[in-house]
């Protein structure tokens, strides 16, 4: 710790701006961490909430903020560092105290802003350094515009030019990144097994300073070869972004460029070659966001990111007539605003808006004609819209919670696609088109909470929605879906920790999927009303202090009402489901537990045209487990699990084809650590399958016979020993063997025609290594696998699994 | 009160849960517009897995044939189907076009190939001239890994004047089956390697240039 904390101050006193200046000196930020007694896992969560603080806080306004930021700010010159600091300062980074100009991120329970967050975060870091998309949109959602309204199709097409160059570098990039002072890292990756090898890299670094100003940049390279097809990936990426905040008046700027190249060389054929695709993906993007509370009921946010994208692609195969370029430019505008107004603690109203608007340039040699011989596209620009409003309005203590949301989102937006007929069936697969989609979706939800006395409580929800999707070219596309959902649900709770949960919910979709620019086939048979509910109760009750019991049921009837014929009828089905069981969980003595597990299950689908009804059925499932635990030593452990179920298929319209499927098994493992360094395991499994016909004793009979037409028992055995040669984790020999034997019979007229045994296994040596050593941390596996197929292979393999990371 | 309350609500509510009657089969000597659906046959091995997928695909019975192919089935089960592209059909897609592609996608996309593909599909066939197990997968009782050769045929009636075109795929893949510990294989994964060495016609592409093609 003090080694690190040299290294540091030499850093910044290098740089000039150290400990003389320590309000804007090189801050290293996560390596102020407890230096008291807490444990490993509670050292970890502080850690954790720590790093995940946000950066800037010093100059909050805020007196609480201020006055904690001037004790760390103490702590930091000093260099002792307590719990209770750390404590203090995680709770208030939390509660969003430490950083009031800037909203905290995902607070809001939109179902949108989790998709927003995640099509961005890590891809673009200083856009979410910027907050366009993840703090802003959490709170206020004044960024995050185009993303919110397009969902994930049009984030594909808008947002994921950014995501594209780092697709499958997510380990690549260190998720620390901008956290610390001064903060290279390197890391590599190395991870083969029977086929497969891959090899990922990254060299990384990242300059924060306590004002929140942060620098980072990311060079990363993937690798992976698939030894068998003789395939290959191979992707480097080079990101860098800057954040600049000012939060004195609540403005962030953010700049972020990257550029990411891919090739691929798919599976070697002996006699015609193989395809190749590369793509090349850049993107630059520069944000400023402002974030204020006007008034202590008034918050008030606005974003603005203007970005640049290229996507260029080529493919070629030697193989097929496939092969085809294509490149889109992007260059595209999204804003928004967003507005929090909490006027009193029975209402709190938040609302907001964004717009995206991109222009696309789309290059390829399918669009070269005598009058386009640049073979260039420009489309109507890309754009799309958002504005939501949420209302929460709590009426005291009979109404804990009663909100109100409204959202509406539209989105136009066009890329390259392979080229169609009219009827949107493909023309050819190597020329390609501009597409043009349009989303239109809107909603309204309302969901509240009744509490008219303390032992029942009651909840209610209704939901409205509608979504229409139409494309250009491809008119399968098409979609114009109204939905309904209600809910309604009660809760009684009683003396003895019990209670009763009773829930009715529904829904209803009207699909309509008649596009009405489909020549071929304007009746579509996907076009059809859906509807659902269901009645679900459960009572859970402690019999005693160490036993306790839980009763459930449920039963849903989904129905599907179809408008059109398809090539094989209607899809009309009903299908009802209905379950019936109980959890008994106990404690029997100080050493042992058990558990048991029961329950009924019922299946019935019913095809409603008769070119399908030969299909409906009813199923029957019988269910019970048991689970024992028993702690014979604290140094061994001895636990059991035994199951039976049997399934019963009745063919609603073909006795004759009745199936009853019975198993049971047992599971018995064994764990004895007899030594500090030595831990044995051992697992012996037994399964018994049955497969076969149910079917009558003779016509008309009520009585039904069991016919097998297979039956399969396993016996599986298993050993693993792992032995600490360095004590701590960092060298383990560790094996593990594995025999099973597998009798399969097969029955005809009842009597059993052939017996088949299997007999494999697997015997793999190795070593674990997890080593730290200061800022180096290497964690390392190698095993050597040889398995005993007898009708397969008998081969060896090695597997690598290897990781190396290294903080300056 | 509440108790009661709650009886009564369920009591109301059990008559909405009588599902409809399924009415009986047709008759294809009868009916000459009666195509049976394909048996769905208990998939005690992969191989008839196989057979069920090509009897699906072929019959288009998506639903319930290819469903009950393609885990979970039951579908509360916690493994769910999941595929992974070629590099090829990947790049012909829209970014992203196959993240997250599940079991619901999967039959989404077969619905839409064989029941609402905007044109006349006049005739489908699949065929597997390679099914065999895949030597370097270590499998267990519940799981196993085959290598896949597949080819795929689609026949559509097109234009005016009508025309028939035969679209045809083709593709090299892993198929990862589950379900062996209850005798009722099904489907976990499907990964697409590339085109396969040979096939009876040239390819457009694997069935992931399909997806791609088709959606959802």
């Amino acid at each position: 710790m003090h080694g690190r904390a040299r290294v540091v101050g030499i850093l910044a006193v290098l740089l000039g701006i150290g400990a003389p200046r320590p309000s804007w000196g090189l801050w290293p930020l996560d390596r102020r961490m407890p230096t008291d007694s807490l444990s490993a896992p509670e050292w970890d969560t502080r850690f954790q909430t720590w790093k995940q603080r946000p950066v800037g806080v010093p100059d909050s306004a805020q007196a609480a903020s201020a006055t904690a930021m001037e004790e760390l700010r103490k702590a930091t010159q000093s260099g002792v560092f307590d719990s209770a600091l750390l404590a203090k300062l995680a709770k208030q980074a939390q509660s969003g105290q430490l950083d009031m100009p800037t909203p905290s991120a995902k607070k809001t329970d939109t179902p949108t802003s989790a998709a927003v967050s995640d099509s961005i975060q890590g891809q673009t870091p200083g856009a979410n350094m910027v907050g366009s998309a993840d703090s802003l949109s959490g709170e206020f959602g004044a960024g995050g515009s185009l993303e919110d309204s397009t969902q994930a199709a049009a984030n594909a097409d808008v947002s994921a030019p950014a995501a594209s160059p780092f697709q499958g570098l997510n380990n690549a990039v260190p998720t620390v990144i901008g956290n610390r002072g001064f903060a290279p890292a390197f890391s590599a990756m190395l991870n083969s097994n029977n086929d497969r090898m891959a090899l990922t890299s990254s060299l990384s670094a990242s300059l924060a300073d306590r004002s929140g100003l942060i620098l980072t940049a990311s060079l990363g390279h993937n690798q992976e070869l698939r030894l068998s097809q003789g395939s290959e990936n191979e992707s480097k990426n080079l990101l860098t972004s800057l954040t600049l905040p000012i939060h004195k008046v609540g403005l962030t700027f953010g700049v972020s460029a990257s550029d990411g190249r891919r090739t691929s060389l798919g599976a070697r054929s002996v006699s015609s070659g193989r395809t190749s695709d590369s793509s090349e993906n850049k993107l630059a993007s520069t944000q400023v966001a402002f974030a204020r509370q006007i008034v202590p009921s008034l918050g008030l946010a606005i974003s603005y990111d203007r970005r640049f994208t290229l996507d260029e692609q080529s493919i070629a195969s030697t193989q097929t007539s496939s092969a085809g370029e294509r490149s889109t430019q992007t260059t595209g505008n999204s804003y928004g605003a967003g507005i929090t107004y909490d006027p009193a603690a029975w209402m709190k109203l938040k609302g907001r808006y964004g717009r995206a608007v991109n222009d696309q340039l789309f290059t390829s040699p399918s669009f070269v004609t005598p009058e386009n011989p640049s073979g260039e596209d420009s489309p109507p620009p890309s754009e799309g819209d958002t504005i939501s409003v949420r209302v929460d309005m709590p009426l005291g203590r009979l109404v804990p919670q009663l909100s109100a949301d409204f959202q509406v989102r539209r989105t136009e937006f066009s890329y390259t696609d392979v080229s169609r007929t009219s009827s949107g069936s493909i023309q050819d697969a190597t020329q390609f088109a501009v597409e043009t989609e349009t989303r239109f979706s809107r909603l309204l939800r309302i969901d509240g909470r009744f509490e008219p006395w303390k032992f029942l409580s009651a909840n209610f929800g209704a939901e409205l929605a509608r979504d229409s999707v139409s494309a250009a070219l491809r008119t399968n596309v098409f979609e114009d879906a109204k939905r309904v959902r209600w809910t309604v649900g009660g809760t009684v709770r009683y003396p003895g920790n019990g209670q009763l949960r009773v829930t009715l919910d529904g829904t209803r979709a009207d699909v309509d999927k008649n596009d009405p620019k489909s020549i071929t086939q304007p009746l579509n048979p996907q076009t059809r009303v859906d509807e659902s509910h269901q009645l679900s109760g459960e009572i859970l009750q402690n019999l005693t202090n160490t036993m306790k019991v839980r009763l459930y049921g449920n039963v849903e009837l989904a129905q599907g009402f179809y408008a059109h014929p398809g090539p094989t009828g209607f899809g009309d089905r009903d299908d009802l489901r209905a379950q019936l069981g109980g959890d008994l969980d106990g404690r029997i003595s100080s050493k042992s537990t058990a558990r048991v597990e029961a329950y009924v299950r019922g299946f019935n689908q019913a095809f409603i045209d008769p070119r399908r009804s030969k299909d409906s059925r009813d199923e029957t499932e019988y269910v019970i487990r048991t689970r024992f635990d028993y702690q014979i030593t604290p140094r061994v452990a001895l636990k059991q699990f035994y199951g039976l179920s049997s399934k019963v298929v009745d063919e609603t319209f073909d006795p004759n084809g009745d199936t009853l499927n019975r198993n049971h098994f047992l599971q018995t493992t064994f764990n004895f650590q007899m030594t500090s360094r030595l831990t044995l395991d051992t697992r012996f499994d037994y399964r018994l399958q049955d497969n076969g016909l149910y079917i009558l004793r003779q016509p008309r009979s009520p009585e039904r016979i069991f016919a097998p037409t297979a039956r399969t028992k396993t016996d599986e055995i298993a050993l693993g020993i792992r032995y600490a040669l360095i004590q701590g984790g960092k060298l383990n020999f560790v094996s593990t063997q594995v025999s099973t034997r597998e009798h399969r019979t097969i029955f005809f007229n009842g009597r059993a025609t052939g017996v088949n045994v299997i007999e494999r296994g697997n015997v793999a040596m190795g070593l674990e290594s997890n080593i730290t050593m200061g800022d180096l941390r290497l964690d390392a596996k190698v095993a050597r696998n040889q398995s005993f197929n007898v009708s397969l292979n008998r081969n060896v393999y090695y597997n690598v699994q290897s990781t190396l990371s290294y903080t300056f | 009160m509440a108790l009661t309350s709650c009886v009564l609500v369920c009591l109301g509510a059990c008559d909405s849960f009588s599902p409809r009657e399924a009415p009986p089969p047709c008759d294809p000597i009868n009916d000459p517009t009666c195509r049976p659906p394909p048996d769905f046959l208990e998939p005690l091995f992969p191989e008839i897995v196989r057979d069920n997928i090509e009897r699906a695909v072929e019959g288009r019975t998506v639903e319930p044939n290819y469903v009950r192919s393609l885990a979970p089935e039951p579908e509360d089960l916690p493994d769910v189907f999941f595929y992974i592209p070629d590099p090829q059909a990947e790049a012909l897609a829209p970014p992203g076009f196959f993240v997250g592609w599940d079991k619901g996608r999967e039959v989404q996309f077969m619905l839409t190939l064989l029941e609402a593909s905007g044109d006349s599909l006049q005739d489908v066939e699949m065929t597997f001239p390679r099914f065999t197990v895949d030597p370097d997968f270590t499998p267990t009782t519940n799981l196993t890994r085959y290598d896949v050769d597949y080819e795929l045929s689609l026949t559509y009636v097109r234009g005016d004047p009508p025309q028939e075109r035969v679209d045809f795929y083709a593709g090299r893949a892993k198929w990862d089956f589950i379900g062996g510990d209850r005798r009722f294989w099904t489907l976990l994964r499907w990964e697409d390697i590339g085109l396969p060495p040979s096939s009876s016609s040239t390819p457009i592409g694997t069935m992931g240039t399909l997806r791609a093609f088709v959606g959802p």
